[in-house]
């Protein structure tokens, strides 16, 4: 409680609490990021940073999710509860951080701003597996921003505690997205089981906590009647444990009917703060203090203590012949009222050993305080465990290199068709297949940033740096020149040639072959779907790539049936399942698939 | 929380208890999947070079670090193929495999080294020998074509043949 406005009310609870909220994380990000590539000597530095922030939010959302309704289950969890808002701005800060991050990698470089490139790459919003799932996270993002901003009490003060709560509801819906977000991103390219079942049973357990706590409220929101006169016949006073309540639902709302110092007075059981439940608290020096964060009260008038301005309705109670009755008409906040005198104080019932703490006191009671450590320390074991287990099921990374600070020259034929490459004389006797053909892209998300049309067929040394995977070898370039041909190679630009090996339809998926072949670790598949559209879209080649029951993969530089680019008339269809069918050409080492884009068939 | 707030819980969640779960499965039971080649175009996949059919007597090569599988597939009386991989992938850009008569004694390429085909990740090669007896004798080099440098280079070791035709190219 305070009177004015600070940015933090801090106290030793709060201190701790955040300590180990931001060690708990900085760990988790930390070992994530650290670990990984112990587990994975390929795993793409850029992407690990991505993961390690984007789950340390799912996370951490999935445990603010489940203080609420434990809370409810068992009040010695309220402790976890009391500074929960900080929990909540660190998710969105993890969140803001895991977008700052795809958007400088996935959408960085391309031929239109990161942000458009975000929100207009992937349009397949009739989708259900193409769906842009981005737009999910976008949606989780904005509700957690406005979460966050809103957060302070001077929101909470000014837009009133039920247009608030209303408004921070929407961290389900929040949830909800990112769920989606998880399952159709991340899941659909990452297929490891045990990621899959860890995401079902973490939702699961969320979704289930918060259906069997809302069960029981709807029990308890089962409003008395009154008898003829307009009394709601409370009970016998001496059912009233000494300095707690009891909570009756009456016109729509529930009262708290407190018994202390041998009175009785009513009081709404909604605390002007957060409404959190006034009944479920406890009479501390004479005061009605709220469970969640300590906000007291009078409860004779429903106000609190000077200096502190907040009110809440009263009630009129009095004692019959042992039962109390309570008149369910509020007076206006703030209202004081007589408390109902109790006949026989003596005939109070003991209160329960239940323990009671705000954050606010300076010690918690040890009972409590075991109770918490035990679940914050198995909670911290489980996330020290996910720190050595996650960055194992996230070993989707492609032995694929992208030599980028490698900067080599490279002396071959350069050709425009079917997409620009050199062409490179193979040493020793090499028979029919004296080439290799390396594909030449451009910085960032584009073909190459040289003159391809003056170059066509000459004679020319590439300076850039190599791109490969598996065979595939391309070569991202700064600058070619032509230079003279050596005596030995200047006739074998004659034996260059094509051989068509048929028609056959295949199955498959469109990259884009920069980041396939090795700029990115994933470079396919739905989770880089936005990133191939940039990519192909700037005029890097898209390939499909096809593969065999042995997992053998081959790749196809896909043209028209003109040999013609393909580049703008496949974009609505990267990343997803897809039948070709087109006339297979070989040029050496390179695969040439030739169909008309309109015949594609999504499968 | 007050009851209306309460009763919208209660409603986002009966929501969300049919929703999410109902995402979860789908997005995971049903996940597309590419199929592979169908068995008609497998050619394809042996014009580029894939051994289909692998005979069982292969051997390990140990080679520095590297470790390959190798076997003999005897073609015709005078020519045989080879069928390679790399057991752990192989992270050089284009990497071209020679057959050279002779033990490699430096980490060059030697100018009669023939060129028998590429690698690929760590999928199974089929390479036809040149046609000569000679040639199920020698060295192999892994040659990386882009760095120009010899990667690797080991003796063929004494190959049981597999029957001929067991394979396809």
């Amino acid at each position: 409680m305070s009177v004015v406005y600070r940015a933090v009310q801090w106290n030793r609870q709060k201190r701790i609490y955040d300590g180990i909220l931001l060690v708990a994380v900085g760990l988790y990000i930390a070992g994530f990021i650290w670990f990984t590539p112990l587990f994975d000597a390929n795993a793409d530095p850029k992407n690990v940073p991505i993961r390690a922030f984007g789950s340390a939010a799912f996370i951490l959302l999935t445990i603010i999710l489940s203080i609420g309704p434990l809370c409810r289950l068992d009040s010695r969890f309220l402790p976890l509860l009391y500074n929960r808002r900080h929990m909540g701005v660190v998710t969105c800060a993890l969140g803001l951080y895991h977008g700052y991050l795809v958007l400088n990698w996935y959408h960085k470089y391309g031929n239109v701003d990161p942000l458009v490139s975000l929100l207009a790459s992937n349009t397949n919003y009739d989708s259900f597996f193409s769906f842009p799932f981005e737009t999910l996270g976008i949606g989780a993002l904005l509700i957690l921003i406005v979460m966050a901003a809103t957060s302070h009490d001077f929101w909470l003060a000014n837009l009133t505690a039920p247009m608030w709560k209303a408004l921070h509801m929407g961290v389900y819906m929040a949830y909800a997205f990112l769920v989606g977000h998880v399952v159709l991103g991340a899941l659909q390219s990452n297929t490891h089981p045990i990621l899959a079942t860890l995401v079902v049973l973490s939702a699961l357990w969320v979704v289930s906590l918060h259906v069997i706590t809302s069960g029981g409220e709807r029990q308890q929101d089962q409003d008395i009647s009154t008898d003829p006169e307009g009394w709601i016949d409370v009970g016998p006073v001496n059912q009233i444990p000494e300095n707690r309540a009891k909570i009756v639902c009456a016109s729509g709302e529930r009262i708290a009917i407190f018994r202390y110092e041998g009175k009785v007075s009513a009081i709404s059981n909604a605390c002007q703060h957060q409404n959190g439940p006034l009944g479920e608290g406890q009479i501390i020096d004479g005061l009605v203090t709220c469970p969640w964060h300590g906000y007291q009260y009078d409860p004779a008038s429903g106000a609190s203590p000077p200096p502190f301005t907040e009110k809440i309705p009263t009630f009129t109670v009095f004692i019959r012949q042992g039962r109390v009755l309570l008149d369910p008409t509020p007076h206006p906040a703030g209202t004081p009222v007589e408390p109902a005198i109790v006949p026989n104080p003596s005939s109070a019932q003991s209160p329960d050993n239940q323990e009671f703490f705000v954050g606010y006191l300076p010690t918690m009671t040890k009972g409590i305080s075991r109770f918490i450590s035990r679940r914050v320390a198995a909670l911290l074991l489980a996330v020290v465990m996910l720190v050595f287990v996650l960055p194992v099921l996230h070993g989707e990374y492609h032995h694929a290199r992208s030599d980028f600070r490698d900067l080599r020259e490279f002396d071959g034929f350069l050709m425009a068709e079917p997409a620009p490459h050199i062409v490179v004389v193979r040493p020793g006797e090499t028979g029919k297949h004296a080439f290799s053909r390396y594909v030449l892209v451009g910085r960032g998300k584009s073909g190459p940033k040289i003159d391809v049309a003056g170059l066509n067929g000459k004679y020319v040394r590439v300076r850039g740096s190599l791109i490969y995977r598996d065979g595939g070898t391309m070569i991202s370039v700064k600058r070619a020149e032509e230079v003279p041909a050596p005596s030995t190679t200047a006739s074998s630009i004659n034996s260059l040639g094509d051989e068509t090996l048929g028609t056959y339809t295949l199955q498959g998926e469109i990259v884009d072959s920069k980041c396939y072949f090795g700029t990115m670790r994933p470079g396919n598949t739905a989770v880089h779907r936005q990133c191939t559209v940039r990519c192909i879209a700037g005029g890097i080649p898209p390939v499909f790539l096809v593969r065999d029951e042995s997992g053998n993969i081959m790749s196809f530089l896909l043209v028209d049936s003109n040999g013609s680019t393909v580049n703008d008339r496949v974009l609505s269809m990267v990343a997803d399942p897809v039948e070709i069918k087109g006339e297979v050409v070989r040029l050496d080492n390179l695969f040439v698939l030739k169909a008309d884009p309109d015949q594609y068939r999504r499968l | 929380m007050i009851r209306p707030r309460r009763l919208l819980h209660r409603q986002m969640f009966l929501l969300l208890a049919f929703l999410v779960p109902a995402l979860l499965f789908v997005g995971l039971a049903f996940r597309p999947d590419i199929p592979p080649v169908s068995k008609p175009d497998l050619t394809l996949l042996a014009q580029a070079g894939f051994a289909s059919n692998i005979p069982d007597n292969l051997t390990r090569v140990q080679a520095g670090e590297q470790s390959f599988d190798i076997g003999l597939v005897r073609n015709s009386s005078t020519t045989s193929s080879l069928i390679i991989r790399s057991v752990d992938p192989l992270l050089k850009p284009d990497l071209l495999v020679y057959w050279v008569p002779e033990s490699i004694q430096d980490n060059s390429l030697p100018d009669n080294a023939i060129l028998l085909g590429e690698l690929m990740g760590t999928s199974f090669r089929h390479m036809t020998l040149p046609a000569t007896e000679t040639t199920e004798q020698g060295s192999l080099i892994i040659y990386s074509l882009a760095h120009q440098d010899v990667f690797t280079s080991f003796l063929i070791p004494s190959l049981s043949r597999a029957r001929k035709g067991n394979h396809t190219s």
